[in-house]
């Protein structure tokens, strides 16, 4: 980020290579919808874009754009919200009941991991995506989540458990 | 243990599910539109290209302004904008500091040019307010030699007295009565003129102004005209015996009264010895000088030769021989030179 900050276009490419698919699966899983991930996903590029002559290396880089992500992604449930969506709806948006054709098709155990994601509380779904996507450490998940570690912990925990359970015969 | 970083996060053994972790990974096939990728990419090449917009994001503002006046010229050119709001309907005031720092340096431009303006008409007006040189002095000035570079100094009055008595000796051919009056007049009304004249230019200079318009080594020329005056001396003496008190106001300068029978007040007497020594004859006409000089035609009878004879006359006829023949006395010291008439012959003879 340093180098695309000093006009290093080539830095810039790297740095997307590197984070393009964790960050538009982070984004997918976050909204539920391609389409929205994608918008969401242009968006925290043009902002990574725009601030670059305000960054500052405080953290790494990969926490300072999750968190941007992660801030987006507030946005867009709010701007939902404000829409006319109500909090059940939210919540169904984001953890939908199991129809009986998803059930067939979660056969295979990846596609019944990323329903069982689905079904996941939001909070926790991020947890576990960022965890896996990225490697972050718990400080820095809870960093981009704008939480403490603990909580963190928390939701990863229930997250494991509720995976563990849908997935039982896979593991 | 975290593979990226030295935190033991990881060191919680419920946290740990390497299966979930294997079947996510094997299901995280999901990646953007390549067009999608294009896109982000082209955006974040074009954000590196010298522009106004990239300018305000990677440096400092300096050139922030003008920037603004290509913003405002893009939007003249793409039709005027929704001012002073933006298209959203939200105030803008970048949108309205360039027309309003406009409008002010147009009002300090005007202000300053007419501020310009005003000056330059007083400053035209003062120097228009300046006396012209006159006519006369033009005139006077052409027919004069060049004059000396050594500063001129006033004269004084014996050498006015000098030069009028040598005028007088030049013309040894005394007029008759009605020329010596009608030249009496015409050096006062040419006196009064050129005085006045020399006192509106430069009032405190006048006298050397005079001198310099008729210097004393200048010979006259053929056509000036002298009028038969008496001698300075005498009129200056007679002056201070029948005016003591306007002879002690002007001790040191000799009148000239006995000219043409005319007294002139303020610092015009001074200047009418020279005038009549020395100056040649001016035919410009200058009837607003006259208003301007304060000239009192002596009423007194010694003023006129014909009416102090008369009063003497008057006396005699009247009993008073000795107070006519006290005031001949004084006549033929006034106008030693003047015709007596015969009817006063026993007076004289009795003088």
């Amino acid at each position: 980020m340093l180098g695309y900050r000093e006009g290093d276009g080539e830095a810039f490419a790297v740095l997307y290579r590197r984070h393009r698919g964790p960050l538009y699966r982070y984004l997918l899983h976050g909204c539920g919808n391609p389409a929205t991930a994608e918008e969401l996903f242009q968006d925290v590029w043009t902002h990574l874009i725009k601030a670059r002559g305000t960054y500052r290396v405080e953290a790494r880089f990969t926490t300072w754009l999750y968190r941007l992500a992660h801030n987006r992604l507030v946005d867009h449930y709010r701007s939902a919200r404000m829409t006319g969506l109500s909090d059940d709806d939210l919540e169904a948006l984001q953890d939908p009941a199991p129809t009986p054709a998803q059930r067939v098709a979660d056969a295979d155990c990846v596609q019944r991991l990323q329903a069982a994601l689905g079904r996941l509380p939001a909070a926790q779904r991020e947890a576990f995506v960022l965890r896996e996507e990225t490697g972050l450490s718990l400080e820095e998940i809870g960093a981009c989540a704008g939480v403490g570690r603990e909580t963190i912990k928390s939701r990863l925990r229930y997250a494991l458990k509720t995976l563990r359970a849908a997935l039982e015969d896979c593991l | 243990m975290n593979p990226y970083t030295d935190h033991p996060d990881h060191a919680d053994a419920d946290l740990e599910e390497p299966g979930l972790s294997a079947l996510y990974r094997q299901g995280a096939t999901q990646t953007p539109r390549s067009d999608l990728d294009r896109r982000i990419l082209d955006q974040a090449q074009a954000a590196l290209r010298p522009g106004p917009a990239n300018v305000r994001q990677s440096g400092p503002r300096y050139w922030h302004w003008l920037w603004s006046w290509r913003w405002l010229w893009s939007k003249c050119r793409n039709g005027l904008p929704r001012w002073p709001w933006s298209r959203s309907g939200t105030w803008n005031w970048r949108q309205v500091a360039i027309p309003l720092s406009s409008a002010a340096g147009v009002l300090l431009a005007v202000g300053l040019v007419l501020r310009v303006i005003e000056e330059q008409s007083a400053v035209q007006g003062i120097s228009g307010m300046a006396p012209r040189p006159l006519a006369e002095d033009r005139l006077s000035q052409q027919s004069q030699p060049p004059r000396p570079s050594t500063p001129i100094q006033p004269p004084q009055p014996t050498q006015l007295l000098k030069q009028s008595q040598s005028i007088q000796q030049s013309h040894s051919i005394s007029p008759s009565k009605p020329e010596r009056e009608v030249a009496a007049k015409r050096a006062l009304e040419e006196a009064s003129t050129l005085s006045a004249a020399a006192r509106l230019s430069t009032p405190s200079m006048a006298p050397a102004a005079i001198s310099t318009l008729a210097p004393s080594s200048a010979p006259a020329p053929a056509s000036v005209r002298v009028p038969p005056a008496p001698a300075i001396g005498e009129v200056a003496q007679d002056q201070a015996e029948n005016e003591p008190k306007d002879h002690e106001r002007r001790p040191a300068i000799p009148m000239a009264e006995g000219a043409g029978g005319v007294h002139m007040k303020s610092q015009i007497t001074h200047e009418v010895p020279q005038v009549l020594g020395g100056m040649p004859q001016v035919t410009g006409e200058m009837p607003q000088a006259k208003d301007d000089i304060n000239l009192v035609i002596d009423e007194r009878p010694q003023a006129d030769p014909e009416r102090w004879l008369a009063v003497i006359r008057q006396q005699w006829s009247s009993g008073q021989r000795a107070e006519a023949i006290k005031q001949l006395i004084a006549f033929r010291q006034v106008h030693p030179r003047y015709p007596l008439p015969e009817d006063l012959a026993p007076l004289m003879e009795a003088e």
